[in-house]
């Protein structure tokens, strides 16, 4: 998979690269049980700061997004299993802030946003089924 | 090995009437990946020439790979451990690659013929091509992979991708990353290109006018500093009281301010203001927070 980084926007780099798992995970571009790089590797590869790339490894894992079985490398982790309801639930609220800000922002509506937002949820969820 | 490459204390440096370096306090750890920033003039070369020994601090105390700095540094066993590529290279324009290999494989204690070999091989080298003759991009290659050879602990770069285009600074910049995780070699640099230094550095430390005026981890100095959009009519004095705000520039619709602190701290103090009507926190790129210090 291919990462971009962007040094001149304020997000962290770390943060640029959790985002970015997350993000391919939740289209399906990565699947439970794909192995990531090394950290070494990632850091190599982007020309960043290891300890970068560990960290970002660090809060994937904290977030349940992947797995890293002991000295086998990091995975992306089987959905639902590792993650409790509450860590999954303030990690949605959490972008639920912000796009909330965006609606308020760009002055579009309660219903037309949740109207919206509720496409978007069907759509990816038939498009995970018919994997 | 101790976890400090570099301690730095007061370290002062006078030209004249003119300070260099005014009392700088500085720690690398190592193995880290440090930045040293400032506009030209800041004293950053001086710094530099201060930890190989080329020059003489007027004041301070400190320790390089353990090696305190006293008259005498620095001593011949630490100068090898040492690898410097100076901003103006000085590489000997009429010798060839190859000849430059021998001679400083002659002037090392150890020396990696291996990895010289890989990288001339990398940067794809002429060994035969005489320095004169090689573009700039060429030189800076040249000068790191002499400098690869002897198998520095500590590795000290003046603006080292200087004159190289964006592929072979990639490049270069990715070889440097891999052998410094090899070897464990502690880098520190400096670079006028800030989405690099970005990139790599895990520390930074920002100096204007020969003072070090922030410096840490670089993810800390993103959470710590931010820009601050004020809204509505709020005297300069009030948004200066508030702790960690540094400089307020006034703009059409209120004030545009440069602040260290936590972001919700920082935005509740100053929306508790009178006559402010809006705050917007933003998070800062190095390249913005270095602006925010320097002008």
């Amino acid at each position: 998979m291919w990462y971009h980084i962007d040094p001149s926007s304020g997000t962290p780099i770390y943060r640029q690269l959790v985002d970015q798992v997350r993000q391919a995970v939740a289209s399906g571009v990565l699947r439970a049980g794909d192995r990531l790089p090394s950290v070494r590797d990632l850091a190599v590869e982007l020309a960043v700061n290891p300890n970068t790339v560990a960290k970002s490894y660090q809060e994937l894992e904290r977030e349940g997004v992947i797995e890293t079985p002991r000295g086998r490398g990091s995975f992306i982790a089987d959905r639902d299993h590792t993650v409790s309801e509450a860590e999954r639930l303030r990690q949605f609220t959490e972008a639920a802030e912000k796009l909330a800000a965006d609606a308020y922002r760009l002055r579009i509506g309660s219903d037309r946003a949740a109207a919206i937002f509720r496409e978007r949820v069907e759509e990816a969820e038939r498009r995970r089924s018919g994997e | 090995m101790s976890d400090v490459a570099i301690r730095l204390e007061g370290l002062t440096k006078r030209y004249g009437d003119k300070v260099a370096l005014s009392s700088v306090d500085l720690v690398v750890p190592t193995g880290s990946f440090s930045a040293v920033l400032g506009p030209n003039g800041a004293g950053k070369t001086t710094l530099f020439r201060c930890l190989t020994g080329m020059i003489r601090p007027d004041g301070g105390t400190g320790t390089v790979l353990g090696v305190p700095l006293r008259p005498g540094y620095p001593p011949l066993s630490l100068k090898s451990r040492i690898g410097y590529v100076a901003q103006a290279q000085a590489l000997y324009e009429r010798m060839t690659a190859r000849e430059l290999i021998a001679l400083c494989r002659g002037l090392q204690p150890r020396w990696d013929q291996k990895s010289v070999q890989r990288y001339m091989d990398l940067f794809r080298l002429p060994p035969n091509e005489i320095v004169r003759h090689m573009s700039t991009g060429m030189k800076a290659q040249l000068a790191l992979t002499l400098v690869m050879g002897g198998l520095p602990e500590l590795l000290i770069l003046d603006e080292p991708t200087l004159g190289l285009d964006p592929m072979n600074r990639h490049q270069y910049l990715q070889v440097l990353l891999a052998d410094s995780i090899e070897t464990g070699c502690t880098v520190v640099l400096t670079s006028h290109d800030l989405h690099q230094v970005e990139r790599l550095a895990d520390r930074a430390s920002i100096l204007v006018a020969g003072r070090v005026v922030v410096s840490g981890a670089v993810d800390d100095l993103k959470l710590n500093e931010k820009r601050v959009r004020v809204a509505g009519t709020v005297a300069e004095a009030a948004l200066l009281a508030v702790p960690g705000v540094r400089r307020a520039v006034q703009e059409p619709a209120g004030w545009l301010l440069f602040a260290s602190g936590d972001a919700e701290r920082l935005r509740e103090t100053i929306r508790s203001l009178p006559g402010v009507t809006g705050v917007q926190v933003f998070d800062q790129s190095l390249e913005e927070i270095f602006m925010s210090y320097v002008s």
